[in-house]
């Protein structure tokens, strides 16, 4: 018999030494360890949502208002164009409605982490998210004029 | 047949063994502190295939205690999570090897008992020792390298069961092992 024959039949008592057991443990791990990839990001996102972030909501070089993503509340603006509404749901926010031409705002959808942006260019509406460290006392966010603004 | 004296003595080769395997790990560098290669495992398997679970019971809970004397780490918490994660493992191995209804290889076997090694020493950390639920973030970089070394480890077990089960099952002595291209050797 031939070294290659000799493995060959080798790994073919392997695969016959194997039972149905052995698969259904295996897939089981591998759900565990997926479930507990998901469940720590689940987790994690939790811990965000929780730490009170705020959405500060610009119009032009005007600072609209502030509002924080841990409450539900639907407002209505008047941007640059015409009206819009801004709903804060769930941990985010997001353009609910929009008098712009092209949607952009409302399709983006929801947001809620800092850093991250509605924007309405015909409207002129900037929305930044800010973690829960830039409302400590006495560091007031200042609504900041942006380097420039172009569209 | 086997003889209680030869019992004994196969259940304390492979006790010493695992601690052998048990030390060599401790040199071997690792990426990540948990992630050991579990080789002292492959002592408890031989031992549960072999001899049966008493013996099993009795390789994993000496070599958890005699290793720990031996690095110096009894009773630290590193020694508690060794003895939670090996009594589970081995009460899950044992428990479906006996009444898994021949559906698990040992590969099978080795995994489930790679599993509840590392779910024992989650709750075990989480618990008692950190007393923080957070600690399931490790849980995804505990289980990854748990899966692959559960292969591994299983894997090596079948290979070493082919080798010396007919030997040591027939009492005959273990010099006379077969060599390796033997085909007609019990899987």
């Amino acid at each position: 018999m031939t070294a290659a024959a000799a493995s060959r039949m080798r790994l073919q008592a392997f695969w016959k030494s194997l039972r149905p057991g052995d698969g259904f443990i295996f897939m089981l791990f591998v759900a565990f360890a997926l479930g507990s990839l998901w469940a720590g990001r689940l987790v994690r996102a939790q811990k965000k949502a929780a730490a009170n972030f705020v959405a500060h909501i610009r119009i032009g070089d005007r600072a609209v208002r502030s509002a924080a993503l841990s409450e539900t509340a639907e407002f209505t603006l008047r941007g640059a164009v015409g009206e819009m509404v801004l709903r804060v749901e769930s941990n985010s926010i997001r353009v609910v409605r929009s008098s712009c031409p092209n949607q952009v705002c409302v399709k983006q959808g929801p947001v809620r982490y800092p850093g991250e942006m509605l924007v309405c260019v015909p409207n002129r509406l900037v929305v930044l998210i800010h973690g829960a460290e830039t409302r400590l006392p006495g560091k007031a966010p200042a609504p900041s004029r942006g380097d420039a603004v172009t569209y | 047949m086997m003889f209680p004296a030869q019992r004994l003595t196969r259940t304390a080769l492979l006790t010493g063994f695992g601690l052998v395997m048990f030390l060599f790990e401790t040199i071997l560098p690792r990426p990540l502190p948990w992630a050991k290669p579990g080789l002292a495992n492959i002592a408890t398997l031989l031992a549960l295939y072999l001899l049966g679970a008493a013996s099993a019971w009795a390789v994993t809970l000496l070599r958890v205690l005699l290793g720990s004397f031996i690095i110096g780490a009894f009773m630290n918490p590193g020694f508690w999570l060794s003895l939670a994660g090996g009594m589970a493992a081995v009460a899950v191995m044992t428990a479906l090897k006996r009444y898994g209804a021949n559906q698990f290889s040992v590969i099978g076997i080795s995994l489930a008992g790679a599993l509840a090694h590392v779910l024992a020493q989650i709750i075990v950390a989480g618990l008692v020792i950190v007393g923080r639920w957070e600690i399931v973030y490790l849980l995804p970089a505990m289980l990854w390298p748990a899966l692959f070394a559960g292969v591994v480890i299983g894997v090596t077990t079948l290979l070493l069961l082919e080798q010396i089960a007919p030997h040591l099952l027939s009492g005959n002595s273990l010099r006379n092992i077969k060599p390796m291209n033997d085909m007609d050797s019990h899987w």
